[in-house]
Formats: structure tokens, C-alpha cells, sequence
């Protein structure tokens, strides 16, 4: 989940060194905390946060074979 | 008129976008299945490149009403147009097994069936809510229908199509020419 995560993420940003994951392992969830260049924080989110919910929604897509929810923040 | 030169670079140009588009789509794309394979199909518009997914599951890629698909298609163009400055870009367009053209008649029979309704009762309908093309295909079909007109309302992603009757259409027009 991190690789596809990660490989969205880099391919979105300016700066793809700047990427930082985190991954908090629950039993029914995962949390991944995304950190990137502040200058990228926009282009995660997109307009109106469409970048993200799409990432959302293929990240949980790719989730469901394991059973599992998978939560995306951007953390500062 | 391209000279012959320019068209060539261009074509190179597309090449390149579509490579880009394709592994970018199939990377992606074998997260969520394990058998997915990209083609690419040939379309007549130089601006737009159109990419099919071949999979045994295709419903995990479709998702609900779409919407992963939907996703899948805007993260490929945000991926395969960045760093390209806009008269270059290129339209991808992704469609798996047919999906797309099988939607488009989904929701064309709908919309004439809503139209008919509106038509023998005279009164408004709210169609369910749809995305861009979707509701873009609504307004496409009705067209021409000299009884009825079509407008959407609403915000995103909860922005739906109404249909109204000639009768209100007119009244509409009047208030706005008074």
C-alpha cells in the first residue's frame, strides 16, 4: 500500500525527495501520514481537495482485497 | 496545415505521453488487480489519448457509480501532463471492457424515460446526481426535444440534471424578458 501510495504522490509533486510516509498499523485500518514540501501541500489536495479524494478513493480500492480501510493524512 | 516535419516531432511527442500514460496506468492499476493489462486504442483526435484496461475483476476497478474509474483516469492526467505546458497536453481518457460506451446508453435511456414523465405530467423532474459527462450526455439526448428543456443544478459531486416542460421553459423566458 505504501508503493502505491508513494508512487501517486510523487507523481503529482515538484519536489518527489521531499515525500515522507508513515505508516500507523491498526487492526482493521491503517493510517498513512503524508508529509511533502510545503509548496506541494496544494497540488496533493488539489481543487477542492479532488486530488486527494481521488488518491482516496484508489488507494481504498486497492485496500478492499486485503480487507482493510486505509486513511491518508497530510500532516505538516 | 502541419508541415510535414512538425507532424512528425508531434507524433513523437504523443508517443512519448501515451508510453508514459500507459505504464503510469498499469502500474497503478496492478495494485488494486492482478491481471491488468493496457492497451491502447486508436482514436481520431490528435489531443486525446485513449487507454483500455483488459482484467478478470473489473468491477474492482469500476468501483461504485464509477468512481474509481472516474479516479483512475484524473490521477493518469494529472501524472502523464505534469511539467507539459497546456497546448501540449494531452486528454487521456481510461475505459475498461467497454464501460464508458455501456454507461453513456445507461444513461441515455434514463434521461428519455425521465423526459417522457415530464412530458405527459408537465412537471419538473430532478434526475439522480451525475458527474460532468454524464449529465453532459443528459442534456446531449434532450437536445433536440422540442417539448422539454434541461438544465443542471447543485454542487459538485451532488450537481444533477432537471428536466423541464416547454410550459415552464416559456414562463421562465418571460419573467426574464419582462
Amino acid at each position: 500500500m505504501r508503493e502505491l501510495i508513494e508512487l501517486i504522490i510523487k507523481g503529482i509533486v515538484d519536489n518527489p525527495n521531499q515525500v515522507e510516509i508513515n505508516e500507523i498499523i491498526g487492526e482493521k485500518s491503517s493510517i498513512f501520514e503524508i508529509k511533502v514540501d510545503p509548496n506541494d501541500i496544494g497540488k496533493v489536495i488539489g481543487k477542492q481537495g479532488r486530488n486527494i479524494k481521488s488518491i482516496r478513493t484508489i488507494v481504498n480500492a486497492a485496500a478492499q482485497k486485503d480487507d482493510k480501510r486505509v486513511v491518508i493524512e497530510i500532516v505538516d | 496545415m502541419k508541415e510535414g516535419t512538425d507532424l512528425g516531432n508531434i507524433n513523437d511527442f504523443k508517443l512519448s505521453l501515451q508510453r508514459k500514460a500507459q505504464t503510469t496506468l498499469e502500474k497503478i492499476v496492478n495494485f488494486i488487480v492482478e491481471d491488468g493489462e493496457i492497451q491502447v486504442i486508436n482514436n481520431e483526435e490528435a489531443d486525446t489519448i485513449v487507454l483500455g484496461i483488459k482484467t478478470s475483476n473489473p468491477g474492482a476497478l469500476i468501483g461504485r457509480h464509477g468512481h474509481t474509474l472516474d479516479a483512475l483516469q484524473y490521477i493518469v492526467n494529472i501524472i502523464t501532463n505534469k511539467e507539459i505546458e497546456e497546448p501540449e497536453r494531452r486528454k487521456i481518457i481510461v475505459d475498461i471492457e467497454g464501460y464508458k460506451e455501456r454507461r453513456e446508453d445507461i444513461v441515455s435511456k434514463y434521461a428519455r424515460e425521465k423526459a417522457e414523465i415530464v412530458k405527459k405530467t408537465g412537471k419538473k423532474i430532478a434526475l439522480c446526481y451525475m458527474n460532468a459527462v454524464e449529465r453532459r450526455i443528459v442534456h446531449l439526448v434532450l437536445q433536440e426535444e422540442p417539448l422539454l428543456s434541461t438544465y443542471s443544478e447543485g454542487k459538485e459531486p451532488f450537481r444533477r440534471v432537471i428536466i423541464v416542460p416547454e410550459e415552464n421553459k416559456n414562463n421562465i423566458n418571460n419573467t426574464e424578458e419582462e
